[in-house]
C-alpha cells in the first residue's frame, strides 16, 4: 500500500477537523483572523491573508482558514 | 477501494494532493455534484503559489452565480486522494477561477476568499458517490 501522500492528506484532513472542533475557543483568540494549523496547533494568525501566508515556511502544505462569526450562505 | 470525506457544519469535503510542472499541495475541496469540473478558487491559487505560467486561458465559458471572474485551465494536474488501500492518483486538466478582487471593498474580498474550491462531477462520476448527513458518511467508492 503506497502512503507516502496518504499520510499528508489525513493529517490534512485531521486538522480541519480539529478547527471544526475548537471553533468556539479559536472564536475567542481569532476572531475574523486568518489562521494556520499544523498537527493541531496554531502556527500562525493574521487578518489578511497574504499577511499570514508571509508567516507560514510552507503555505501549500498547510490547512489555512478565516475565523468569523459571520455566517456565509454558499450557492456555488 | 474508498475514499472517505469528512463533514463540516452540512459540507461534504475531500482532501487531496495536487502536483503539475508547476506547483503542489494541499485542498480541501468541496464535494459539489452542482459544479461540472473541479475548479480551484482564489483562496487555493494563493495558498499553492500557483504562477501565471501554469494557467491557460479557458476555451469554454464558466457559467456561475454572482461576480466577474477570469477562469482558466491548469494543465495535467495529478491529483491524489487517500483511501483505504492506499494512495489513489488520476491526472486531468482542473479549472481556475480567479474573481477580480482589486475591484470589490475590503469585506466582500474576505468573503470571496472563503469560499472553498470544489470538487466537481469531473471527479466525482468516475465513483459511487455517497452523502448520508444524517449518517455522517461522505465517500467515492469504486
Amino acid at each position: 500500500m503506497n502512503n507516502q501522500v496518504t499520510n499528508l492528506l489525513f493529517s490534512f484532513e485531521a486538522d480541519h477537523m480539529w478547527i471544526n472542533e475548537n471553533l468556539a475557543r479559536l472564536l475567542e483568540q481569532y476572531v475574523d483572523q486568518w489562521i494556520a494549523v499544523k498537527n493541531g496547533q496554531v502556527l500562525a494568525s493574521d487578518p489578511d491573508l497574504a499577511g499570514l501566508l508571509s508567516k507560514l515556511p510552507d503555505p501549500a502544505h498547510t490547512c489555512v482558514e478565516f475565523i468569523t462569526r459571520e455566517s456565509l450562505e454558499m450557492v456555488l | 477501494m474508498i475514499i472517505r470525506g469528512r463533514f463540516i457544519g452540512d459540507a461534504p469535503y475531500f482532501a487531496a494532493h495536487l502536483r503539475s510542472a508547476h506547483f503542489q499541495g494541499l485542498v480541501w475541496l468541496l464535494a459539489d455534484t452542482g459544479a461540472s469540473r473541479t475548479t480551484l478558487l482564489d483562496r487555493d491559487r494563493r495558498l499553492l503559489g500557483i504562477p501565471a505560467e501554469a494557467l491557460e486561458p479557458a476555451l469554454l465559458p464558466i457559467v456561475g452565480i454572482g461576480g466577474s471572474v477570469r477562469s482558466f485551465l491548469l494543465g495535467d494536474v495529478e491529483i491524489t486522494m487517500a483511501s483505504d488501500e492506499g494512495d489513489v492518483a488520476s491526472r486531468q486538466d482542473l479549472w481556475l477561477v480567479q474573481h477580480d478582487l482589486g475591484r470589490l471593498p475590503p469585506e466582500e474580498v474576505s468573503r470571496i476568499l472563503r469560499l472553498p474550491s470544489v470538487l466537481g462531477r469531473d471527479l466525482i462520476n468516475r465513483f459511487n458517490f455517497m452523502c448520508d448527513y444524517q449518517a455522517g458518511i461522505v465517500q467515492l467508492e469504486r
